[in-house]
């Protein structure tokens, strides 16, 4: 297999260099403006329609996310592209409705256990918070390090270059973060969502061609037979896979603290709503695209060698593929998508731990600065836990899985807190408490399990997606049974 | 089935180009409105 890289060090290097002078100067520039915490956290809630789809966008579509859809690709064939129709349509239908979202946008609430602490009392706030913050760094924990991979794979660097390029990055997105929050991800969302999917849609329509589409099918049909279209005779999908993925994809589309974060900073409702809608549609793409490169790399490497990471294999078809100048383009792109995903999702989970988690322990209102303050502490050591977690743990398994199963510990919770909470009367601080237990011991035990040499090949008879049907399960019985047991209050004691 | 993501690829490809069109012609406008309001102080009262 080839794997001299064409990036060129001078060319592609100056493509790249241009996209963060320009991106570290917006998000730098953009700081002046916030004096308040709010602005920190939901940018004053002044985000319009195409702001919000931009930074949407572009904050769900990483590194980490090209890799894992490239991985369903290279081992699913085009069925794997089917979490993006999952997601696309979940989105459209709650933005068409309002389901949750329209309540929650009302409330005024900057995060979820916010709204949970109006109806299940500030207990279940602070352990929603602990939740989400856990299940959430838990997921985020890989993305720094697969991202690397990426990096030194196109590029053709040495792994050894693994830790300075992730450190590197991680730095340039914390700088901005940390002094601009909300608002510096937004104006970087912006530019970085141009620059990504310019490099995307010229990458994509090379490979189309260049191999073609009857070359890409075939490749996809020799592996993968019939399976390779249709996830429902794919041997390693079928039912319950399309079922883990409508429910989790639906759950994270109303609980996903970066994807409802842009629905709270919206100017109102009706806005957040209508940004959901037109967004849509680029669920499908997220999946298909890098989907199509992993095929592509199916179509020019064949079945994975001995040794060889199923993960790793768009990177190095695209490092032998693309021309010089061309890799620029793609390298400043997914360091743009990268970027954009990074410090949405710090800013998003340090929001949860300073608005909730650290709600007890603040007496009275804080002055503005020091509120501020705090957020940027938050930020930079979620950064710092990033770098380290990034290259102590190993994924079990495809990366698409782990991070559904991850983040069903508290999608799975917090999505059904969130329904109960909007729409069912009888739900109370004893069911909410069930759900969040739950839902949080079938994915923990599962992945202890994984770990376990004893009990790796039982964890491997369930299945990943067995594991996450069975922790919604958990949480919606948590609730009702929860719900139901605690006495109802006399008049009197209301 | 093939056909079906044969389709859905270029319905991607032409929806996504329109929208990356879009996007950076308005959301430009968008950042500047937002900028503007916060700096005359005029967003601090929404909920």
């Amino acid at each position: 297999m080839p794997t001299t890289s064409q990036f060129h060090p001078w060319i592609d290097g100056s493509i790249v260099g241009l996209y963060l002078l320009v991106t570290m100067v917006a998000g730098l520039w953009v700081r002046r403006y916030v004096s308040k915490v709010e602005h920190f956290l939901v940018a004053g809630r002044e985000m319009n329609l195409y702001l919000g789809i931009a930074s949407l966008a572009a904050t769900e579509f990483g590194i980490i996310t090209c890799m894992y859809a490239a991985e369903a690709g290279y081992t699913k064939g085009f069925a794997g592209a089917t979490p993006g129709i999952c997601q696309a349509l979940a989105m459209l239908l709650i933005g068409l409705t309002g389901f949750c979202v329209k309540p929650l946008r009302a409330s005024g609430a900057i995060t979820l256990p916010e709204l949970f602490e109006k109806r299940f009392g500030v207990r279940v706030r602070w352990l929603a918070g602990v939740v989400i913050v856990l299940g959430g760094l838990l997921n985020m924990g890989v993305f720094l390090k697969i991202g690397g991979d990426f990096l030194c794979a196109v590029c053709g660097w040495d792994t050894s270059y693994l830790v300075p390029v992730m450190g590197g990055l991680l730095l340039l997105v914390a700088i901005y973060t940390i002094l601009g929050g909300m608002l510096s991800v937004l104006v970087t969302d912006f530019l970085q969502f141009i620059v990504m999917s310019v490099g995307l849609l010229v990458v994509t329509l090379l490979i189309l061609y260049h191999l073609g589409w009857d070359q890409l099918e075939a490749a996809v049909r020799t592996q993968h037979g019939e399976g390779g279209f249709n996830p429902l005779i794919h041997p390693e999908m079928g039912w319950s896979y399309l079922i883990f993925q409508i429910i989790g994809n639906g759950a994270a589309t109303l609980t996903w603290q970066t994807t409802i974060s842009r629905l709270l900073s919206a100017k109102d409702a009706a806005t957040g709503q209508r940004i959901y809608v037109r967004t849509s549609f680029f669920f499908v793409c997220r999946w298909l695209v890098p989907v199509l490169w992993g095929v592509a790399a199916l179509a020019m490497f064949g079945p994975v060698g001995d040794g060889e990471s199923t993960i790793m294999m768009m990177p190095r078809f695209l490092s032998v593929f693309l021309p010089v100048g061309l890799m620029g383009l793609m390298v400043a792109a997914m360091l743009a998508a990268d970027m954009s995903t990074d410090s949405s999702y710090m800013l998003g989970w340090g929001s949860v731990i300073y608005n909730d988690i650290l709600a007890p322990f603040r007496k009275g209102r804080w002055p503005e600065a020091r509120a501020i303050r705090w957020n940027r502490c938050i930020v930079a050591l979620i950064g710092v836990y990033l770098f380290v977690f990034g290259l102590l743990y190993e994924i079990q398994g495809d990366a698409w899985s782990y991070l559904l199963l991850s983040g069903s510990v508290y999608l799975s919770s917090m999505s059904v807190l969130l329904i109960a909470c909007c729409y069912w009367k009888r739900a109370n601080s004893w069911g909410a408490f069930g759900a969040i237990l739950g839902g949080a011991v079938v994915p923990i035990t599962f992945l202890t399990l994984e770990k376990l040499t004893a009990t790796a090949e039982f964890a491997v008879r369930i299945g990943k997606d067995n594991a996450g049907i069975a922790t919604f399960a958990a949480a919606a019985l948590g609730m009702i049974i929860g719900s139901l047991l605690k006495p109802s209050a006399r008049p009197h004691d209301a | 089935m093939s056909a079906f993501w044969h389709l859905l690829l270029w319905a991607c490809v032409l929806w996504y180009s329109s929208i990356t069109l879009l996007v950076a012609l308005r959301g430009w406008k968008d950042i500047l409105t937002m900028l503007r309001r916060l700096r005359d102080g005029e967003g601090d009262d929404t909920p």
